[in-house]
């Protein structure tokens, strides 16, 4: 939905592309990959400006040349942003592309039922009855809480009981009494999702998180309550503990953001492995990119918090400092109590032993900017290349994990 | 008298962090204590039982506990 950094796109590109694998166990794993699944992409809004800028170009042309790869454009955003698809079709219908990839539309699908489809790819091994989205981002300063609507309504259209965790500024979206004079009002669009889920017997969660909501002034008064009603929000949209949006990270079912992935992997439960009660215990595990700076916004501390919720909760849990995320980590920081903020540096270092956490930066992102890790981190934080980064975001731990989730903070 | 820090406003995450970062910074042996709320001893009792610490909470109020984390 957001925005592609030139950056992303080319460490997606390294990561997933064979010409660059010349060790034999990214190989394995993209073989694999050939073998049972398909890289899909799903663009809508900001995302699909990638596809004409020129910056971009040769890391798309390299991901097209992927087998099994697809790309599926929301066509109501392609004619919003007045893209062709027919122009961005030739762009990417060079020589270089071989076989049965070279029929334009093969390569870029415009598709008019974009999100039945999204929903259709990563639901298409019944994870549960329900679909979640999480929400960082509030109402019409952003437009990913329009895609989250159109989302949610897809999963009820599907029967599905649709979810809606909001964490950051993404609780805003709950607000009474909106009243945009153009966009479409977030607000009455979540009560008519509620009716149109009730009237199909299905159940609309709305979960925010209390830490959030008190930050910005929705939890006024002290509360000991597990599940709070906010007088400024609309009924049933309840803050609770962010330990009670991560319980539903360790059910089976899907959950996406704004920016996300999901690794999908075929077949099921291996009888034969040896240590059956680990594997029955296993977590879908989560790997969280941070991709922002440190203090100057929430993205990071939001991350970092999750993170630590996750493997709290016993989810095996990899952070992944990554494009700009890498500001956090060339300098000491140096932060007195009195300066109401937590020292990014001293959250890694205080919780890189935690069992299910481990913290990574991808080398390349501070080559680039001729960052070094600063010396203190040098024990909690794992430097990796771009085939390590491909091998942790497809390896598969145990045969009875069906998904992998993964979260750009 | 001894200072001993309230926490019970801070979210668990929060709470966690902080144990986290000032636990680190402590001896095996040493003690460090606060006050908490019923929620937030429910969700440190389990990773603080392991990992080296010792914990014991004792209820002071209707939810208000006297918390000592022994790093061991």
């Amino acid at each position: 939905m957001e925005h592609i950094p030139p950056e992303r796109l080319e460490w997606l590109s390294k990561c997933f592309n064979t010409n660059e694998t010349e060790i034999a166990n990214h190989k394995k794993l993209l073989k694999n990959q050939k073998n049972n699944g398909k890289l899909r992409f799903f663009l809508t809004g900001d995302a699909l400006f990638s596809l004409i800028d020129k910056r971009h170009r040769k890391n798309w042309d390299k991901l097209i040349k992927l087998n099994n790869f697809q790309c599926h454009l929301d066509s109501e955003e392609i004619k919003l942003l007045g893209l062709e698809i027919d122009k961005l079709n030739k762009l990417y219908n060079k020589e270089n592309l071989s076989g049965s990839q070279t029929l334009p539309n093969r390569i870029l699908k415009n598709n008019s039922r974009f999100w039945d489809n999204v929903i259709k790819s990563v639901n298409n091994q019944s994870y549960g009855d329900n679909l979640g989205f999480l929400e960082f981002q509030g109402p019409y300063m952003s437009r990913t809480s329009i895609y989250a609507l159109q989302l949610l309504e897809k999963i009820i259209e599907s029967k599905l009981n649709p979810e809606l965790y909001t964490y950051l500024d993404g609780i805003h979206i709950g607000h009474l009494g909106q009243k945009p004079s153009e966009f479409e009002n977030v607000e009455k669009k979540l009560l008519d999702l509620r009716k149109k889920a009730n009237l199909n017997n299905l159940h609309f969660k709305m979960l925010s998180c209390s830490r959030c909501g008190t930050a910005r002034g929705y939890i006024r008064d002290e509360n000991d309550k597990e599940y709070f009603q906010s007088e400024d929000t609309l009924q049933n949209y309840l803050f609770c503990n962010l330990n009670k949006i991560i319980n539903r990270f360790e059910e089976n079912n899907i959950i996406l953001t704004p920016s996300c992935g999901s690794i999908q992997y075929l077949n099921g439960f291996n009888e034969n492995v040896l240590d059956k009660k680990k594997e029955l215990n296993s977590k879908h595990p989560i790997i969280i990119f941070i991709t922002h700076s440190p203090y100057g916004s929430e993205w990071t501390f939001g991350g970092l918090s999750f993170a630590m919720a996750c493997a709290n909760h016993e989810i095996p849990t990899k952070v992944i400092f990554i494009e700009d995320g890498t500001y956090c980590l060339p300098t000491i920081h140096k932060i007195n109590e009195q300066d109401k903020i937590f020292n990014i540096q001293d959250i890694i270092l205080a919780t890189s032993d935690m069992e299910f956490l481990q913290y990574y930066v991808l080398d390349d992102s501070l080559k680039k900017r001729d960052f070094h890790l600063v010396n203190k981190l040098n024990n909690s934080i794992e430097k990796i290349d771009n085939i390590e980064l491909g091998r942790i975001i497809l390896s598969r731990q145990y045969k009875s994990i069906t998904h992998k989730r993964i979260i750009f903070y | 008298m001894k200072h001993i820090p309230n926490y019970v406003d801070l979210t668990c995450t929060n709470l966690m962090i902080k144990l986290k970062i000032n636990l680190k910074k402590l001896d095996k042996g040493e003690t460090m204590e606060f006050y908490s709320n019923r929620e937030q001893f429910d969700n440190i009792k389990k990773p603080f039982s392991k990992n080296g610490y010792q914990i014991v909470g004792n209820q002071v109020d209707d939810n208000k506990y006297h918390i000592k984390i022994i790093k061991q």
